[in-house]
């Protein structure tokens, strides 16, 4: 016991990780307030490489991705702007001004529009969009902690759980719909590229093939498959294409 | 070639004959009988030439002309050509009696060539018979003097006598008279006023009215002149522009005229009917208007009439910085459009918006949102509205208000809100102004917030194994829940689980007291714990526990034999340590001691 204590204690006190941690803290806030004065000053290729920089230390949060996104959407890059815009959404989906900039990098998007879904689905597709995979995630443990809390509340206190039956089918069902949610989303996300510049998508994973069709800029495409120096793409409208792999980046590809 | 060459000789020819043929010029008209009203075509003919422009002819008394066309005729018969050129007029019958279309005269290559003057007798009688078109007509029937057509279709206006003022709404009524005429397409009035504002002609009215024994169908146009200046100002002249239809005579084949044909039938069945534009004018009218009196009252913005004037708020009760929307109407008889209403201005205790105002139903709407400043106001200012009768010749003036209000503390410390009309709405309702800018991106975020590692974010198998942890956990849970509540409620399985904790704690009492020497304590502390092992073990009674209870309990285990012999073994070194201690020797209380522990563990390990 003594000696699990012992060494419990010697991860915890253990000194060298904290200080890294400080120590990436303030290059990143160094980096992060020279993107934003380069920013500011109409210096955006200068902005860019700063919040990279932050990216490259390995750090990451969503005011980054959107500073960067911000910063691509005023260099020209809307490919590049509206992918940093949708790995901001993954960690501050809810955050209005990045809904905002988001909406309205997108209207600049030369895509063809996706067809009408049903009212439900979009719905659920606004529920999904609103949560990080963690929060769903989280929400879901909490959720069956709670339940079987409960449970066991009544069991040790013997009470009948016929009378709380309708709660728990309630909880069942809210729990089903975070776990789908959370894989649903976690797929999506694993699955969502977007096009960094304009090309054409071809039948066939090679120069030679017939041109399917044309791919924009910021036009949010699902990764189906690689072959080599080729992504097998399908757009919006379900057409499938293979375009050269640096055309498109994935969302949740770390950089 | 050529037959070219004989095409161009020819035409040469006939064009030489054209110019050097003999000239002559006839007139004639279709008809020497018309009726008043109706429409007569005069031909002049030219015979051996089609080089000519369309005479111009004097004006001819008793009729209007109303147009005139042309058409060529060449024949060449024979050898031999003829050429003509004939012009046709229209002339409308504008009055009875027997009249003379004049004999007119020709200017032809220098040359005069005269026609002979026409009697064409012009009667007061139905000009169609066609029910269609033409109304009945009783005074048609009746004899009548000779008539002008001015006598038959003719404008009378309307304007009421006394005295007029200054933007006064005077009426103006228009009646265009119409006696036993097929008269279509009237058009409205055409006034020409200046110093007048015209207002909209109301709805036409359709009447009859007999005037000198004549019945006239009438036209009514009803309209309200306002006059902009004093002084005399003339109004008109005004005339009103129709159509009167005429019977178009067909052409029919020559012997065709009395006979079966000539019937009314077809002459209703060929012949069409021509409209012919003309117009009925009335003679200015002169009219003077009187200035306004002097001392005019406060709230008098020059309106002039008799009106009716309402205001109102609501709500009455608000916090500082909430909309106040005023309504307030004017009606009467003057030019309501032209109203200016007693619009509020900002002032120390109220912001103003613009007002909406709409005119619609003869009444002129404001609504006016108003908001206090401060929780110090106490009412609305008076609203007075001022405007001259004309018929008392007085100026009179209607105050709604002031207003009580009761204006409380505003919630929040925020500034004004910005008011404007909903589209469409009419302004009942204030809504938040939205400024009409252009889009672009949100600025950058300040600080970088919760940083964390790239790629530690939760995958779908943390999830799967933190949710199976879970339901490890209630699964515990629920083993423990009911292991406590056997405890609680099985008294035999709780003396079991007891069992070996206790003997533990008697092994450990008798090693220690074993140490010390004690013998007969150490026995006694032994066979205890002995005792209370097996009781609690097996679940027997404490006084009947014996070699046999414990075989049976042991059952068909293997080493029961065993055991029960290091029990009996155990059990006597104690009955012999209570009665002669002194035969037994260390090793013996050793050997006791380690042979209950064995026991112990023997029976712990097969758990019987």
């Amino acid at each position: 016991m003594k000696k699990l204590f012992l060494l419990l204690m010697f991860f915890l006190l253990w000194p060298q990780p904290a200080k890294a941690v400080v120590n990436d803290e303030g290059r990143v806030n160094t980096f992060f307030a020279a993107g934003r004065a380069a920013y500011t000053q109409g210096n955006y290729a200068q902005a860019i490489q700063a919040y990279e920089n932050i990216l490259a230390a390995g750090r990451a949060s969503g005011p980054v991705y959107y500073n960067l996104a911000n910063a691509y959407f005023r260099h020209g890059q809307l490919g590049r702007a509206i992918l940093n815009y949708q790995r901001a959404a993954r960690l501050m989906p809810r955050d209005k001004d990045l809904k905002f900039n988001f909406k309205y990098a997108r209207t600049q998007v030369r895509a063809p529009a996706a067809g009408e879904i049903h009212p439900l689905l979009k719905i659920y597709q606004r529920f999904r969009d609103d949560y990080t995979p963690a929060e769903l995630a989280g929400a879901a443990i909490a959720l069956l902690g709670i339940m079987f809390g409960v449970h066991l509340f009544l069991l040790y206190s013997g009470q009948s759980l016929r009378r709380y039956g309708a709660g728990f089918a309630a909880g069942l069902f809210v729990l089903a719909l975070l776990c789908f949610t959370f894989f649903n989303k976690t797929a999506m996300l694993s699955s969502a590229a977007v096009v960094l510049n304009e090309g054409k998508a071809l039948f066939e994973p090679r120069d030679s093939a017939t041109a399917h069709f044309t791919v924009y800029p910021g036009e949010t495409v699902r990764f189906v498959d690689a072959q080599g120096a080729w992504a097998k793409i399908q757009r919006a409208d379900d057409n499938l294409g293979w375009v050269n792999e640096s055309l498109v980046a994935k969302v949740g590809d770390r950089e | 070639m050529r037959k070219i060459f004989g095409i161009i000789l020819l035409i040469l020819m006939m064009t030489w004959r054209a110019y050097a043929g003999d000239i002559s010029v006839t007139a004639e008209v279709d008809r020497n009988q018309v009726q008043l009203g109706e429409a007569l075509n005069l031909t002049i003919r030219v015979n051996g030439t089609q080089n000519m422009a369309t005479p111009q002819l004097p004006a001819i008394d008793g009729f209007d002309m109303q147009g005139v066309n042309s058409s060529q005729n060449f024949s060449f018969v024979n050898g031999k050509t003829d050429s003509s050129i004939a012009f046709n007029y229209s002339l409308l019958a504008k009055k009875t009696g027997t009249l003379q279309i004049p004999a007119f005269t020709l200017d032809l290559n220098g040359k005069q060539y005269a026609t002979t003057a026409i009697p064409v007798t012009v009667q007061n009688a139905p000009v169609v018979n066609n029910t269609a078109t033409a109304a009945a007509s009783t005074a048609s029937a009746q004899p009548q003097a000779a008539m002008k057509l001015e006598d038959r279709i003719f404008v009378r206006p309307e304007i009421p006598n006394g005295e007029h003022f200054l933007n006064e709404a005077i009426p103006l009524k228009i009646t265009l008279y119409v006696n036993d005429l097929p008269v279509r397409d009237i058009q409205k009035p055409q006034i020409e006023a200046p110093g007048f504002k015209l207002g909209d002609f109301a709805p036409t009215r359709q009447s009859q009215e007999v005037i000198n024994g004549l019945r006239f169908d009438t036209v009514e146009f009803n309209t309200v002149v306002y006059p902009t200046r004093a002084g005399t100002l003339t109004l008109g002249p005004m005339q009103i522009a129709f159509q009167i239809l005429t019977r178009r005579q067909a052409n029919r084949p020559p012997g065709f005229d009395n006979s079966f044909f000539s019937d009314d039938f077809f002459n209703q069945f060929f012949n069409g009917y021509d409209s012919h534009p003309a117009n009925a004018a009335i003679k200015p009218v002169q009219l003077n208007i009187a200035a306004l009196p002097d001392k005019a009252p406060a709230g008098f913005k020059g309106a002039v009439g008799k009106y009716e004037f309402k205001a109102q708020v609501s709500p009455a009760a608000v916090k500082v910085g909430d909309p106040i929307t005023l309504k307030m109407q004017v009606s009467g008889d003057g030019d309501v459009t032209a109203v200016e209403l007693p619009v509020p201005q900002e002032s120390v205790d109220f912001k103003v918006y613009e007002p909406q105002i709409k005119f619609e139903n003869g009444i002129k709407r404001l609504e006016q949102v108003l908001i206090p400043k401060t929780e110090n106001v106490k009412a609305t200012p008076a609203f007075s509205f001022g405007y001259f009768n004309p018929a008392t010749k007085q100026y009179e003036t209607i105050t709604q208000g002031p207003f009580p209000l009761t204006v409380s503390k505003s919630d929040q410390n925020s500034n004004f809100k910005m008011i404007a009309a909903a589209p469409g709405s009419g302004a009942s309702v204030p809504i938040e102004v939205k400024d009409e800018l252009g889009e672009d991106i949100i600025f950058l975020k300040e600080n970088p917030g919760r940083l964390s590692p790239i790629g530690a974010e939760l995958s779908g198998l943390d999830f799967v194994l933190v949710m199976i942890l879970e339901i490890v956990l209630w699964a515990a849970g629920i083993f423990y829940i009911r292991y406590q509540r056997r405890l609680s409620t099985d008294s035999a399985f709780a003396r079991k689980l007891r069992a070996p904790l206790r003997a533990r704690q008697g092994l450990q009492k008798a090693k220690l007291l074993l140490s010390q020497a004690k013998d007969k304590e150490f026995y006694d502390v032994l066979f205890q714990t002995l005792q209370e092992y097996l009781v609690g073990k097996f679940h027997l009674p404490a006084g009947a526990m014996n070699a046999a209870e414990v075989g049976a309990a042991l059952g068909k285990v293997k080493e029961a034999p065993a055991i029960l012999d290091d029990i009996q073994r155990v059990w006597d070194h104690c009955e012999q340590a209570r009665y002669a201690s002194t035969l037994l020797s260390g090793q013996d209380r050793q050997e006791s001691f380690e042979r209950l522990a064995k026991i112990i563990d023997r029976l712990e390990r097969l758990d019987p």
